[in-house]
């Protein structure tokens, strides 16, 4: 997993996600987004794969996170229940 | 060894060193062969086959021998020494069969050969050999059969042959077919030539015995060849002409009535008869004629296969009986002719004279002198007229009645039937007695009456009846023709006799009259006589009555002076006819003779005197027969039985009276008689229905009957003798003429009887059963061997049907069925007659063969029917055995297993003895005995106490021998390999278990018990083959994605086939299925050096066709490799790519994802080694995801009733069937469908690839690791061509799972793996196992809020989750289906398997 700051074109602040997020790399998932004060946005589609771990991580910053995912990613955030609780954009 | 060694050895394997014990001077003298110089070695070393087949040779009372091993080794037990052997007995014993029966090897090898190649048993009957037991060759016959015997894998080892020896009844009954064609010769020949023209056709047929035969008959001093058989007439063995002391023949020994054996010179060149050499000695028997030198003799060849002993002789010297009968019977027939001719002639020159004498007088004078008896009687004393005048009638009717008597006497004497009986009497004293007769007349003519009779010193034999005649006529001429002085009678001794004189001293006889003084009717002019009468007839009787008793008679004569006649008689009996002489002296009885001559006399004299009152009356003592005979005497009137009965017994017969004829034909059937005398007018019956009833009974047809009539005429006697009377007589009838038909009639009978006595002989001769029913079926008559083989005598005739030895309708019907068809078919010509049962008076069931056929009974004219019974009970029984014990070879050699060999063979003796109960107990060597039978299930504890006490008993018997139990069951022990076992049946108690039957159970359980053991071997072969197939056959450990099968065809348990997978480079796998020719062991070392080659060339990663064409090579080398088809690929399984070459092997099947099947039929070339260099090509084709690679051997798929296209279609339609199953199961399921009814007969082997193969991955249990997994998992779910979206779900429910795993089950404790594994079942169903080891612990550090989302996960991505916490550890297991449209694109699938050329280096 790669994670990348930076802000996006309104000038939120944009953590880029690559790769998988696991049970291995959830830690370094969560202290990026708790290293980012206000609302951010969460660029997944470079993710394969998340597991209900990096989901934990997604559910605890629910409130603030504007999350932009990828069909791919899109049954596991349904059936999560995420999809009630962010934004997301992208799994249609 | 000592002996103790040699128990202890015993002991250890029962029945090995004693194989030869208890069976005496042979199993000593076979003990005593060198068995180690023979290809058997040492008794020691044998199989069970060789020494259960002594054991049965040694132990049978049949004749039997045996060959074994190579070489045919020779083995015979003591009946087979004793009757065939000879002289080869004990060289015999252990040599070759060949050699011990060198001579005959060429009839019998064919047949040893034809047994030990085909495996199926022969039966010749009376097959003619020539055997060398007896110092030559000898003709011998035998009835055999050759069984094979096999050895412990059921091949043919050796043979065994039950002998009998039937030589002496083929020979016995040769010979008795020819004395019975001699003496059944229907032309009565009359003629001599005729009569050895006949005989020699008949000797002519059987040149086996008479290779060749001469009958010379004697003619004035010479002998003369008068027939002759086998040889040619100018033959010089045959001369037509020999005289005493020619060396060709030895005549005068023959002459004198002895039987010579002449040796022949080779020189001789005689004829061999039907032999290949000619005969070594002829027997010269005497045609012997009783009392007199023989008419001939017979020169009869003999066979030289044949020894002379006493039947051969015996058999020629009754040919030569038999010739000298027909040469006797010819000449008395020529002599009878003769003599017949002569009796016409003079019957026709006297039948006038002697029958007016005889019976026109005779009857007149009855007429006259009965009357003038009555009116003597009658008169009144006051008429001395008429009663002078009466006295004048009666005394010329004595006259008249003497004249008729002498005359008659003379014809009699003339026609030779005067029937003299000579007595030793005491002539002085009855010629005195005689003499004095006469002396009142003598004296009353004024004549001297000297009478001097002396005693003489030896009886004198004569006829008194005769010799009073002789006295009364001299004494009545001598008073006749003397006028004074004496008359003179004298006994006395003269030289060698008696000598009597009749002297007178009347008017003398003139010498020119001399000469025809005794000639009949001649009379002599005398110049004075007392009277005139006279016939002339006198003297000429007395001279024929003294001839007669042998004796002389001569007269003296001087004219005017007197005449002397002088009678000389022999002293003894010598010179009279042995047949005419009573040694009983007899006292002299009255005789009514003398009356007429006295009264005669008288007449002449002047003053006749009284009529004597004491007259001696004459003794009709008739004629005895020679043997006793007994007479039955039939008539109604008492008086008539009396006066015959006491005429009879006087006679000398035994004479049994009834009333009537019914009576009369009761007491012929009770008892026959010589002759019946029946009246022909009697109540009930009358003569001649008694004389028709007694010729319709054949047991009475033969007794000869005389019939007595009140009427007279030729009218009535034809009506008698067209009865069959065998002669009539009219009442009255004299007394003699009674008797001489009597006598006449009773030798006549015993001359007939004795053709009826040769027949009866004959019959009686013959070695088979004879017998004659009638139309009825009613058994008339039978021989004595009917009485030997049945039980059945004489005593018990006539036998009714149903006959007494038919078998029991009730308790045997089908038996009886048998025998009342064949019986029904008796009025057909039977050639060949028929096998039948029969039953023994005894009870005894035999078996016999019945030759039945019609015949005309020429008297009766009813269809009678002629048959023989030989009795084939010993031939039955031995095609029984036969049949039986190729039976029991054949359950035995289908059964799989010894329990199976067990129950088969059960079976069998259940319905053989028709058995109700066969039970085999085997006596385990350290467990209970184990019960089984044929039909029923029986534990040990459920039979009685005493059965099993029994049972424990008789399994320490030795084995094969039966034993009789008290209770009517049957048991023999038998080796089983666990033990000893025994075989008990009861047998159904109305079937008796003879010797035959022991000797089949003896067979049977040899059969049985080398089957068990081939059975335990065929056991311990499958184990053994087994394992060897497992060791042999295939990777003890498959990688993934494989699955296969070895099936060996039903019975051989190992095969030709293989399968092979192995690793090669970069992942990829070696797979070969290949299928050598042939089957079992030898195919499965060659297969095993395939196997190991084709491996080895793959693994030097050339390829699969150069891998081929380098095992052309190889397999070019290999015998038994030509021919092998291999299938042989190099498979990537991470990609499917499959590389494949194919030697002649039957295609592989590909079954696709989506239902079709593709069949991979490029790169195939021919089998192994058919062509060498030949460039093989290989083909290639990717696996698409989920596909199943079906290769196989053609033992799958071959089936004789279909096509293998067939076949395949039905291969690769089961895999497409199963494709929803496991690897494993899919396996099974194909195995199963394409099984034949009867399981595979060829061996198969099958290997199934499914790809991709299933995903095993082992991590630790460490969240750094998950990534990993999951690339690995990734690229395993591509393989599969799912769809992405199936893939994520898949990857994040096996993720989850994962983590739990990590999360919570080590915590706390070391760290283990997480397993995982993924596998399609089939193209429907995705099966997901995620398992660690750890300890499930209730989470507390973690929110139990994410984890519920994690399993939530697993169960929202998955179709079936399961989790199962296990103190071992956690398993996940969790299930997805595969949707039906998921694949990628079906097109590229297909598309993908396509083949692409590829031309290999080798």
């Amino acid at each position: 997993m790669t994670l990348t700051r930076s802000e996006d074109s309104q000038g939120r602040s944009l953590i880029t996600a690559k790769g998988e997020i696991d049970l291995s790399n959830t830690g370094a998932f969560a202290s990026a987004l708790a290293d980012v004060e206000g609302p951010l946005v969460v660029d997944l589609t470079g993710v394969t794969y998340v597991d209900s771990a990096g989901m934990s991580v997604l559910f605890a910053e629910a409130g603030r996170l504007e999350i932009i995912a990828t069909p791919l990613l899109g049954p596991l955030l349904e059936m999560s229940g995420l999809t009630s609780m962010a934004t997301i954009r992208g799994l249609e | 060894m000592t002996s103790s060694d040699g128990i202890g050895h015993r002991q250890d394997e029962p029945g090995l060193a004693d194989v030869f014990a208890g069976s005496g001077e042979i199993g000593r003298d076979l003990a005593a062969v060198d068995w180690a110089a023979t290809p058997l070695g040492p008794p020691a070393g044998w199989p069970q086959s060789l020494q259960t087949a002594v054991s049965i040779l040694l132990s049978s009372r049949f004749s039997m021998w045996m060959a074994w091993g190579p070489e045919l080794t020779f083995f015979c037990n003591n009946a087979y020494r004793l009757n065939t052997l000879g002289r080869k007995y004990p060289w015999a014993l252990g040599r070759p069969a060949a050699e011990v029966w060198a001579e005959i090897w060429g009839d019998i090898g064919p047949r040893v050969d034809s047994v030990l190649t085909t495996g199926r048993a022969t039966w010749d009957e009376a097959l003619l050999l020539f055997l060398e037991r007896s110092g030559y060759p000898e003709e011998s016959y035998h009835t055999f059969s050759y069984s094979p015997l096999r050895d412990e894998s059921g091949a043919v080892a050796g043979m065994l042959c039950v002998v009998s020896e039937e030589t002496e009844r083929v020979i016995g009954e040769r010979r008795m077919a020819t004395l019975r064609d001699l003496g059944s010769n229907p032309s009565v020949a009359r003629d001599e030539r005729e009569v050895l023209a006949s005989a020699c056709d008949q000797l002519d047929r059987n040149r086996y015995d008479l290779p060749f035969t001469l009958t010379y008959l004697f003619d004035d001093g010479h002998a003369r060849l008068a027939g002759s058989t086998g040889v040619k007439p100018e033959h010089p063995a045959a001369p037509a002409v020999l005289r005493d002391g020619e060396p060709v023949w030895p005549v005068g020994a023959a002459r004198r009535g002895e039987s010579t054996v002449v040796e022949l010179g080779a020189a001789a060149d005689l004829p061999t008869g039907p032999w290949p050499r000619p005969p070594a000695q002829a027997l010269v028997a005497p045609l012997q004629r009783p009392g007199g030198t023989p008419h001939g003799f017979l020169v009869a060849g003999l066979n030289r296969h044949r020894p002379l002993d006493d039947g051969y002789r015996g058999f020629v010297e009754l040919v030569a009986g038999h010739l000298a009968a027909g040469v006797a019977g010819a000449r008395d027939f020529r002599a009878q002719q003769r003599r017949a001719e002569e009796l016409a002639e003079l019957d026709r020159a006297k039948t006038a004279f002697f029958s007016n004498i005889s019976h026109e007088f005779r009857t007149p004078l009855t007429l006259i002198m009965g009357p003038v008896q009555e009116l003597r009687d009658r008169l009144p004393p006051q008429d001395p007229q008429a009663a002078g005048e009466l006295e004048v009638i009666h005394r010329n009717g004595l006259r008249l009645g003497k004249l008729v008597n002498t005359l008659l006497d003379f014809s009699r004497l003339e026609a030779g039937r005067m029937q003299a009986s000579f007595q030793p009497v005491d002539l002085p004293a009855v010629t005195a007695e005689l003499a004095s007769v006469f002396r009142s007349a003598v004296e009353k003519a004024g004549l001297a009456f000297e009478i001097d009779c002396a005693a003489l010193p030896a009886p004198v034999y004569v006829d008194l009846a005769l010799w009073e005649k002789v006295v009364l006529n001299l004494l009545s001429n001598a008073l006749k023709f003397t006028v004074d002085g004496a008359v003179g009678v004298s006994v006395r001794a003269g030289a060698g006799g008696a000598v009597v004189t009749v002297s007178d001293t009347g008017v003398g006889v003139p010498e020119h009259e001399m000469p025809r003084l005794f000639e009949r009717f001649h009379r002599i002019e005398h110049s004075w006589s007392r009277s005139r009468e006279g016939s002339g007839i006198g003297l000429a009787l007395v001279q024929e009555l003294v001839g007669l008793h042998g004796g002389t008679i001569r007269a003296e004569s001087t004219e005017g002076v007197g005449t002397r006649f002088t009678i000389e008689l022999p002293f003894g009996a010598d010179h009279l006819p042995a047949d005419a002489i009573s040694r009983e002296p007899v006292p002299p009885a009255d005789t009514g003779i003398a009356a007429p001559y006295v009264q005669e006399a008288l007449r002449w004299l002047p003053d006749p005197g009284q009529t004597p009152d004491e007259l001696p009356r004459s003794t009709s003592a008739g004629a005895a027969p020679e043997v006793l005979a007994t007479v039955l005497v039939a008539d109604d009137n008492a008086d008539m039985r009396g006066y015959l009965t006491r005429l009879l017994l006087r006679a000398g017969y035994e004479v049994r009276t009834v009333n009537d004829g019914v009576a009369a034909l009761e007491a012929v059937r009770a008892q026959p008689p010589d002759l019946v005398v029946s009246d022909v007018m009697m109540p009930r019956m009358d003569g001649l229905s008694l004389v028709s009833a007694l010729r319709a009974d054949p047991r009475t047809m033969a007794v000869p009957v005389l019939l007595l009539s009140a009427r007279a005429g030729q009218e009535a006697s034809g009506e008698g003798l067209r009865a069959g009377a065998d002669d009539y007589l009219v009442k009255p009838f004299a007394a003699a003429d009674l008797l001489a038909r009597v006598r006449a009639n009773v030798d006549l009978a015993r001359l007939r009887g004795r053709h009826a006595r040769w027949r009866d002989a004959l019959i009686d001769s013959l070695q088979e059963a004879f017998f004659v029913c009638d139309d009825q079926g009613t058994v008339v008559e039978i021989n004595t061997a009917f009485t030997e083989i049945l039980g059945y005598g004489p005593e018990g005739l006539p036998y009714p049907v149903p006959h007494p030895w038919w078998p029991d309708a009730r308790t045997d019907p089908e038996e009886c069925k048998q025998f009342t068809d064949a019986f029904e078919a008796r009025s057909g010509r039977d050639r060949h007659g028929l096998t039948v049962p029969v039953t023994h008076r005894d009870g005894r069931r035999l078996w016999i063969n019945a030759m039945m056929n019609p015949a005309r009974d020429p008297d009766s004219g009813r269809t009678m029917t002629v048959g023989t019974f030989r009795d084939v009970t010993a031939e039955h029984h031995a095609r029984r055995r036969e049949i039986a014990l190729a039976e029991m070879n054949m359950r035995l050699s289908r059964a799989t297993s010894a329990a199976d060999a067990l129950t088969a063979a059960l079976e069998q003796m259940e319905r053989l003895w028709r058995a109700e109960h066969v039970l085999a107990v085997v006596f385990h060597r350290h467990s209970a005995p184990q019960v089984s039978g044929a039909t029923s299930r029986l534990a040990w504890e459920e039979l009685p106490e005493d059965r099993r006490a029994a049972l424990t008993a008789l399994s320490r018997n030795g084995a094969l021998i039966p034993v009789l139990l008290d209770d009517g069951a049957t048991a023999v022990t038998v080796e089983h390999p666990d033990g000893p076992m025994v075989l008990w049946l009861r047998l159904d108690s109305r079937h008796p278990f003879t010797a035959q039957d022991e000797l089949l159970l003896a067979l049977l359980a040899g059969h049985l018990t080398q089957g068990l053991a081939r059975a335990r071997q065929i056991d311990q072969q499958r184990e053994t083959a087994l394992a060897l197939q497992r060791a042999i056959l295939g990777p003890s450990h498959l990688p993934g994605g494989f699955a296969v099968r070895y099936e060996p065809a039903a019975r051989l348990e190992v095969g030709g086939d293989w399968y092979d997978t192995f690793p090669l480079r970069d992942g990829r796998i070696g797979i070969v299925v290949g299928d050598c020719v042939g089957r079992g062991l030898p195919a499965a070392a060659v297969m095993g050096q395939l196997r190991s080659a084709c491996r080895a060339l793959l693994l030097q990663e050339i390829g699969p066709a150069r891998a081929l064409t380098a095992l052309d090579q190889f397999a070019a080398g290999v015998p038994g490799a030509l021919c092998t088809t291999v299938f042989c690929g190099v498979l990537d399984p991470a990609t499917g790519r499959l590389v494949h070459s194919s030697a002649g092997h039957p295609p592989a099947i590909l079954a696709l994802a989506d239902g079709t099947t593709q069949l991979l039929e490029g790169g195939r070339s021919i089998p192994l080694a058919v062509k060498l260099g030949l460039p093989r090509t290989e083909a290639q084709c990717v696996l698409p995801p989920r596909s199943t690679l079906l290769t196989y051997t053609d033992g799958l798929v071959e089936r004789r009733t279909s096509s293998l296209t067939e076949g395949i279609e039905k291969a690769a339609h089961a895999v497409q069937e199963g494709c929803a199953n496991g690897l494993e199961d899919l396996a099974g399921q194909i195995m199963e469908d394409l099984a034949p009814e009867g399981g595979y007969d060829d061996d198969v082997a099958l290997l199934l690839y499914r790809h991709p193969a299933p995903l095993e991955v082992v991590f630790p249990a460490e969240a750094g690791e998950l990534h990993g997994a999951r690339t690995r998992l990734r690229a395993w779910l591509d393989q599969c061509g799912f769809s992405t979206s199936l893939a994520q779900r898949v990857l994040l429910a096996v993720g989850e799972a994962s983590a739990n795993a990590i999360e919570h089950a080590y915590r706390g404790v070391v760290r283990q793996g997480v397993r995982l594994r993924l596998e399609t079942a089939g193209d429907r169903e995705l099966l997901v196992t995620v398992a660690d080891t750890g300890t499930w612990k209730t989470p507390n550090a973690d929110p139990a809020e994410r984890r519920g989302r994690g399993t939530a996960i697993m169960e929202k991505m998955m179709d079936a989750v399961a989790i199962l916490p296990d103190p071992t550890g956690t398993t996940v297991t969790m299930q997805v289906m595969i949707p039906h449209d998921d694949a990628v694109d079906a097109d590229q699938i297909r598309g993908l398997a396509g083949q692409v050329p590829h031309h290999g280096e080798g």
